[in-house]
């Protein structure tokens, strides 16, 4: 390559990277957009904004939008970027696009957890929300000691192998859990809870998850560069200065900590996790240094975006999972017809 | 090193953040005035301090429906609750049949949140205790009062009914409706004061949703389970169920029981055609109960008389009279429902005999 050619590769480098950081700066700018969009949107005092005027004059109004929708929305825009963030380390660590923070038993065991509680602990909001943390958080704990006591493949394969095998056992001890609850009470409530939702949320819950929340993020996004050399092979990661099962291990507990922590107070909400890291890479390749945060981004804004319709479209709340399910999975098969997808026959 | 340091400082902050208290409060405004304000002490003991008497009250979440029709015992109910929950539990509605303002009325979907009910501006919201942790805190949060009830049990009724009173400023009607209560279950009482050896009863509620057919036995604590106490049976599935909700049984543990009556409870379907086609099953024909014409569909009308509904007592005087036909051989249930009706919601002959009597489901003449 001659001496200009390759300039003007190092200049399109530039270029490149300067537009993936303006992009990333609008989408900055969109979140805080929404975001307060969102807190002016809603079914009070009919459907439509709030003014600020009406703001300033209506008690109930400021209340609502202080002591109800900020704390709701802040918590939606936290799980959608814990979910994201979460997206992308446990894509990026197991080299599979079709993992999600709640691989690993995390989910199954929250869902476990929130419905023993339900049925034989009679659902108090304190207990399901501890109830469903400790069981996420013994998924993870489960999968990774049988991870180690798996006799044959390299780390990611016994990692996935043990996450699927901790899944499918708490996914049956739901089974007997709804099989064994009230059908009339406990039933429609475990129902409910998978099918996630930020009705219930109040500064209370929300200040209860911050700690772990902003932990994760924070962490997650300061050592996201190295989750590019823990994408790579053991050999050439060490070769790189990491130690890879150490590494892998603090990324994977970074992102299934404000998981398990979210999920706790939101139920199940699916989808977010898969669909925005592939959006993200989308708009910012694979290099996890623009990515995870992009990917944070992306996150909140669909999580609110969700959550509004969810308080909005009807006179009753319908449960977020359900939105971001149909949206999220609309958008992943636009995705993969869209004419941008490369086909390799 | 820098990084896990600043890591470390961020966390304990956001820890110390966690713990900061937030503040509850469970009155309604300050500017009272002194002769009007009153207080009402709920089913969790909390004071609840009203300044006026509420006007906008609203009904809602789940287990509402039972609130619903202990509410609109009340004349003022009418034009004082501005939005409630669909009551409807698959034999239609019954409150527009009484509320002539029922038009005028939101009607919020049984998931309603804080904000779809904010848009009521309520200055009242009564919901069952149950909901304290889940619906409750958002709804403080905007400062509208909350009043929490039960209507689980025969006791709860009474203490409840009372708590609507105050809430209402009608406490004389409020002890005409518990004195009502009150005096049925005296009245089947003192007939039964003299019965040694009760008969052993089943309930059994029937459940064929996908197909799959369950029957499940309430938990003691429940109404079901008090009211066959009160009519004098013992109920046999007392060990089976110690949990919080309904429990499946199977026909193999229903064979060991073999109880002396069951009755089958269905909120959907007419209880009367499940208890017919189960005295037509071989297995089933094998019971005592089967066997001396002892198995009957619980009855119903919009409701099922078997639940924490105001019908609850129509329920206990009708099971009384099956447990006991020689001590209650006269019963005219017909009667004591249209009076039950003319009681509670000022129904007339009319309105009774034309739109309450043909909903009339389960064993009923």
């Amino acid at each position: 390559m001659s001496d200009t050619a390759a300039a003007v590769a190092l200049q399109e480098l530039a270029l490149r990277k300067l537009t993936r950081r303006w992009i990333l700066l609008i989408l900055g700018v969109t979140l805080v957009g929404i975001f307060i969009f969102s807190l002016l949107w809603g079914r009070y005092p009919g459907l439509g904004f709030i003014s600020w005027q009406r703001v300033n004059q209506d008690e109930l109004a400021k209340l609502l939008i202080f002591n109800v929708r900020l704390p709701r929305l802040i918590t939606a825009l936290l799980l959608g970027a814990v979910l994201s963030a979460g997206g992308i380390v446990f894509q990026m660590l197991f080299g599979n696009p079709l993992v999600e923070p709640g691989f690993l038993g995390v989910s199954q065991g929250a869902a476990f957890g929130a419905a023993l509680c339900i049925v034989f602990l009679g659902g108090s909001a304190v207990l399901l929300q501890g109830s469903a943390a400790v069981f996420a958080l013994a998924g993870l704990a489960l999968s990774y000691l049988l991870a180690r006591r798996i006799r044959y493949g390299g780390w990611v394969l016994r990692l996935v192998l043990s996450g699927i095998a901790v899944s499918a056992l708490f996914s049956a001890g739901l089974g007997i859990l709804k099989y064994l609850a009230d059908p009339l009470r406990q039933l429609p409530e475990i129902t409910f809870w998978l099918l996630g939702g930020l009705s219930s949320i109040t500064w209370k819950k929300l200040l209860a998850i911050l700690p772990a929340v902003i932990s994760g993020l924070v962490f997650l996004y300061l050592f996201r560069w190295r989750l590019n050399i823990l994408a790579l092979s053991d050999e050439a990661a060490f070769s790189m200065g990491a130690a890879p099962k150490r590494d892998r291990l603090l990324l994977l507990t970074a992102a299934v900590l404000p998981t398990a922590a979210v999920i706790s107070v939101a139920g199940m909400v699916g989808w977010v996790g898969l669909i925005i890291p592939h959006i993200a890479r989308r708009l910012f390749g694979s290099d996890t240094h623009l990515t995870l945060p992009a990917a944070m981004l992306l996150g909140g804004i669909f999580t609110i975006l969700c959550d509004d319709l969810s308080r909005s479209l009807l006179a009753g709340e319908i449960p977020l999972g359900i939105l971001t399910s149909l949206l999220g999975s609309t958008i992943f098969i636009v995705l993969m017809i869209s004419r941008g997808t490369k086909v390799h026959r | 090193m820098k990084r896990l340091i600043s890591l470390l400082i961020i966390a304990i902050f956001l820890h110390a953040c966690s713990s900061i208290p937030v503040q509850e409060e469970h009155s309604s405004s300050a500017s009272a005035t002194p002769n009007q304000s009153f207080t009402v002490i709920d089913a969790l003991g909390r004071q609840v301090t009203f300044t006026q008497p509420p006007s906008r009250i609203v009904i809602t979440g789940k287990g509402m429906i039972f609130t619903l029709n202990a509410v609109f015992m009340f004349p003022e109910a009418h034009d004082r609750v501005a939005a409630l929950g669909v009551a409807n539990q698959g034999s239609g509605n019954f409150i527009p049949l009484i509320d002539p303002l029922f038009s005028k009325k939101v009607i919020l979907q049984g998931d309603a949140g804080a904000e779809q009910i904010a848009a009521v501006q309520p200055d009242l919201v009564i919901l069952k205790s149950y909901l304290a942790e889940t619906m409750g805190p958002t709804i403080e949060a905007l400062k509208i009062p909350i009043v929490y009830v039960d209507f689980e049990t025969p006791e709860q009724y009474s203490r409840d009914l009372m708590i609507l009173g105050k809430v209402f400023q009608n406490e004389p009607r409020a002890q005409e409706l518990s004195d009502f209560y009150a005096k049925k279950v005296n009245d089947i009482q003192m007939q039964l004061k003299d019965r040694t050896i009760p008969p052993r009863v089943l309930m059994l509620f029937y459940n064929d949703k996908d197909g799959v057919v369950a029957f499940n036995v309430p938990p003691m604590s429940w109404m079901q389970s008090k009211m066959v106490d009160l009519a004098g049976g013992q109920p046999v599935w007392a060990s089976a169920n110690p949990g919080k909700g309904w429990a499946a049984v199977t026909v193999e543990q229903i064979a060991v029981w073999d109880p002396d009556h069951i009755f089958i409870i269905s909120y959907e379907k007419n209880s009367a055609e499940i208890a017919q086609k189960l005295k037509n099953d071989p297995q089933w024909r094998l019971l005592r109960a089967v066997k001396e014409n002892h198995l009957s569909g619980f009855p119903a009308d919009m409701y099922s008389w078997d639940q924490a509904d105001a019908r609850w007592i129509l329920g206990l005087s009708w099971m009384a009279a099956r447990l006991h036909p020689d001590i209650f051989p006269k019963q005219d249930i017909i009667k004591e429902t249209f009076e039950f009706y003319e009681q509670m919601y000022r129904v007339d002959t009319e309105l009774f005999e034309s739109k309450i009597r043909p909903t009339f489901r389960g064993d009923l003449p």
